[in-house]
């Protein structure tokens, strides 16, 4: 046990990542569950208002901060090494202290809940005036964004880690241009997030001198401005949900190219995309302002249009990567072509919202809530499944069962679209997001009963799937080395690989060094 | 406005169903069968910069459409008709031209009037934190925001009743924090403005 | 680790480009214009620092065709497999935000502890 907790070895550091992320996706899933029941019906009393604030902004904040991000960055931290042919990372004890400083980040969000007044009620976005305003003592509030400057400060120092790793690390032959998409993927977020998190320090920061230190950053009253907040707090968002998607990018990309037996359609494409995508991210931020009045909406409208061109090129390499390949639709293969299903819609809703006069209309409404569960869950959380089935293998020596995880795999894609796609028509109907109760009117509780039926598909499916890794461990069959015939440098070392990775480094000639 | 819902919603539809048949096709076409072997390509330059080029195109289209449609939307020509609505925690208060104000509560929503065929300004304050005034019917919201006037017009052009809310979360009572903008013929409003508040048409 | 500061490069430019294209077109509003300027200049400082350090590096990855047997020996970093600091420095993190707020007591434990985790990594460094 001691020997995990003080562990710099970037495998079980990996891993370690996994089992956090995934006890907060379970307490996440569980709030979720919770809201769907509260809003099965018109008028419930399942929560009362306070209650319910809370669980939203937890479920929110759990999801973005400590499942889907962390996700991300704990992946690389097992696999960039291995697939790039690295002893370790370049900084292993900083890498420790970022898995660490996530964990106590995250448990000091749901400490809030322990306080008087109870945890952070804001939303996840937590805007100036509302943030300064005290309910009870406040501390969870508080509470809230020092968990959340220590979770940043985490990804800043794993960020660097991992970009300083990619650089110099790398093994003989083993080139940039030859480095998996996934390691790409990962270069391009942490540069988004040297670029972002710093802006939502300062954010969190001034917030806390506001609230703590008699400052006005946010207060009218005393000639501060509620909108600078917005500016800084969506100066990191934007980005961040880039962050939350470009990884999930990278794993889509390599479990396609491996279940197609083909290599990566237009891997040049896919890298200058992915930077694309990065550096325009950076100038779309107040899309999400767009009702304020105080924005240049043409120009972020204009920004955000040009977003979907390089996610488009992306689109055409996964299916160009398919095409005449000879498609195994393996449990990892299933949860990409989900993927690629759900972030369509995603995509789609989400240039829809760049206009300024239909977001006029759906800004704040349902209509953007099922936007961004498209595009995190239909789409991250799908690949995160996928990545999941395709990498156990080699994390632990042992596999998951196939049959069980197609099961998984119905569950999920069924459930989730069951619960999502009403939400589309709900906002369209006028339907505000962040209540706790609706009226009785049009259709409202008919689709806000089919959403709490899918989640309750939804929940059945994670509930399977963590039944299936209960059965792996007990089962262990043995994996091997490339159980899935892949072709990256990880799948060339043991499974799990051994200390430093490598016994002999394979030559790396190219691209596809296992084949 | 609905324009722009329309033409963007047959695009997504368009995209959406074209990429569907690509992937479905792959799906189908090329399963690994036994005896499939997988063509060995990794690029195709005129392909890639074709879907570089057409979705370019497009978004530049669907901007000139989003820019034509905002920009009278956004646009203010000060019309002599002007409300005030200030929104708090957790109502709407509304004072009309002659001094008229009227205020709600979270379990009394009040009501808003406007007159028909008329542009009216509204002038829109809030006294505590951000609020947002959304009316569905309208396709429309605008923020309430402390330390800022939001000014834009609506110009309704049929009577009804339109229940409309605070969109932007705002605490407690957020979920209840209502109101009905009732659109009356402009004969109504008159009488309403002179009767002070006092007359409900 | 031309890469590396062609990316940075790149990025430098774009970042002064799109602040000096939102200054224009937002009408000067601040906060975006400085966000974006700053991170044209520091993208342009960790380009100038790639281009510096690329001069005398050579890295074995950059060379297609290099060999185990030509990369043998270089010394890459530190690799400790074990450390107890970093878990302990993510405490004092913990303890510093909590004593900022409320427990100053606690604060000051937090700085000390953190002193000394940074010291006894140091040493660790050292030893390894």
């Amino acid at each position: 046990m001691i020997e995990w907790l003080t562990t710099t070895d970037h495998k079980k550091i990996g891993i370690m990542y996994v089992v956090f992320v995934l006890a907060f996706f379970v307490i996440a899933g569980v709030l979720a569950g919770l809201i769907r029941a509260q809003l099965a019906v018109p008028n419930n009393t399942l929560l009362g208002a306070h209650a319910y604030n809370q669980v939203f902004t937890l479920h929110g904040t759990a999801m973005i901060f400590l499942v889907i991000a962390p996700f991300g960055f704990g992946l690389a931290n097992f696999l960039v090494p291995l697939q790039i042919g690295a002893p370790d990372v370049a900084f292993p004890r900083l890498n420790a202290a970022g898995l660490w400083l996530f964990v106590l980040g995250g448990l000091t969000v749901f400490a809030g809940l322990a306080t008087y007044g109870g945890a952070a009620a804001t939303g996840w976005t937590a805007y100036a005036p509302l943030n300064e305003y005290f309910v009870g003592t406040g501390a969870g509030q508080d509470l809230f964004f020092i968990g959340l400057l220590m979770t940043s400060i985490s990804t800043i120092l794993t960020s660097i880690n991992l970009l300083v790793t990619v650089f110099l690390l790398r093994a003989p032959g083993m080139t940039m241009w030859r480095i998996p998409i996934f390691t790409w993927e990962i270069v391009a977020t942490s540069l988004l997030v040297l670029m972002a998190f710093p802006s939502l320090a300062a954010a969190f920061a001034m917030a806390l001198i506001d609230r703590h230190m008699g400052a006005h950053f946010f207060d009218p009253a005393f000639g501060g401005n509620p909108v600078l907040y917005q500016h800084l707090f969506w100066f990191f968002g934007h980005p961040e949900v880039y962050v939350l998607i470009l990884p999930y990018f990278g794993m889509i990309t390599e479990i396609i190219a491996t279940f197609s037996r083909k290599p990566v359609f237009g891997y040049v494409g896919m890298v200058i995309s992915a930077f694309a995508i990065a550096g325009l991210s950076l100038g779309v931020w107040a899309h999400h302002m767009f009702t304020t009045g105080a924005v240049s909406n043409p120009f972020f409208s204009a920004v955000s249009f040009l977003i979907a061109v390089p996610t488009g090129v992306k689109f055409v390499n996964w299916i160009g990567t398919m095409w005449k390949g000879a498609i195994s639709l393996t449990v990892p293969m299933l949860f990409a072509v989900g993927f690629l299903l759900n972030f369509l819609i995603g995509g789609i809703t989400g240039v829809m919202i760049a206009s300024p006069p239909i977001d006029y209309q759906a800004h704040d409404s349902y209509f953007i809530v099922q936007h961004f569960h498209y595009t995190i869950g239909g789409g991250s959380l799908f690949a995160l499944f996928g990545a999941l089935y395709f990498w156990f293998p080699k994390m632990f020596g042992f596999r998951l069962d196939e049959r069980l995880g197609r099961w998984v795999f119905a569950l999920l894609f069924l459930g989730f679209n069951a619960t999502f796609i009403p939400m589309g028509f709900m906002g369209m109907e006028g339907m505000a997001r962040r209540v706790y109760t609706y009226p009785a009117v049009g259709h409202l509780p008919m689709l806000n009963a089919i959403a709490t039926l899918g989640s309750a598909l939804m929940a059945l499916g994670a509930i399977l799937f963590f039944v299936e890794v209960l059965l792996a461990v007990r089962r262990r069959i043995p994996a091997g080395d490339n159980p899935w015939g892949a072709y990256t440098l990880e799948w060339m070392t043991s499974s799990p690989p051994p200390e430093f990775n490598f016994e002999t480094l394979p030559a790396v000639r190219s691209r596809r060094p296992a084949l | 406005m609905r324009t722009d819902w329309y033409i963007f919603i047959a695009a997504g539809v368009a995209v959406g169903i074209f990429v569907y048949v690509c992937i479905g096709w792959c799906l189908i076409a090329y399963r690994d069968r036994s005896g499939r072997v997988a063509e060995q390509f990794e690029n195709n330059k005129p392909l890639e910069i074709l879907y570089l080029v057409i979705p370019l195109l497009m978004v530049f289209a669907l901007f000139g459409v989003t820019y034509a449609i905002e920009m009278p939307i956004d646009r203010v020509t000060g019309p002599p008709n002007r409300i005030a609505v200030t929104a708090f925690r957790w109502s709407w208060r509304f004072e009309y031209p002659n001094g008229t104000s009227t205020a709600g509560t979270p379990t009394k929503p009040p009501t808003l009037y406007l007159p028909v065929g008329r542009s009216t300004q509204i002038e829109l304050r809030s006294d505590d934190v951000t609020h947002s005034f959304w009316v569905p019917a309208f396709l429309f919201k605008r923020d309430a925001i402390p330390g800022m006037i939001n000014v834009f017009d609506v110009t309704p052009n049929r009577t009804g009743r339109f229940v409309s809310r605070c969109a932007q979360f705002c605490g407690l009572d957020h979920a209840l924090m209502s109101f009905v903008v009732e659109v009356v013929p402009q004969s109504t409003y008159a009488r309403y403005l002179a009767g002070n508040g006092t007359v409900t048409p | 680790m031309k890469t590396f500061v062609g990316l940075f490069a790149t990025a430098a430019a774009f970042g002064f480009a799109i602040a000096i294209a939102y200054w224009y077109v937002a009408h000067k509003e601040a906060a975006g214009t400085v966000l974006l300027g700053i991170m044209g200049a520091a993208l342009t400082f960790t380009a100038t620092y790639a281009l510096a350090a690329e001069r005398e590096a050579k890295l074995e990855g950059d060379n297609p065709n290099e060999t185990n047997e030509e990369a043998a020996g270089d010394v890459l970093g530190v690799f400790t497999t074990q450390s107890p600091w970093p878990i302990l420095i993510a405490f004092c993190t913990l303890a510093l935000f909590v004593g900022l707020l409320w427990v100053p007591v606690l604060g000051a434990a937090g700085l000390v502890g953190m002193l000394l985790c940074f010291w006894r990594l140091g040493a660790e460094s050292a030893r390894v």
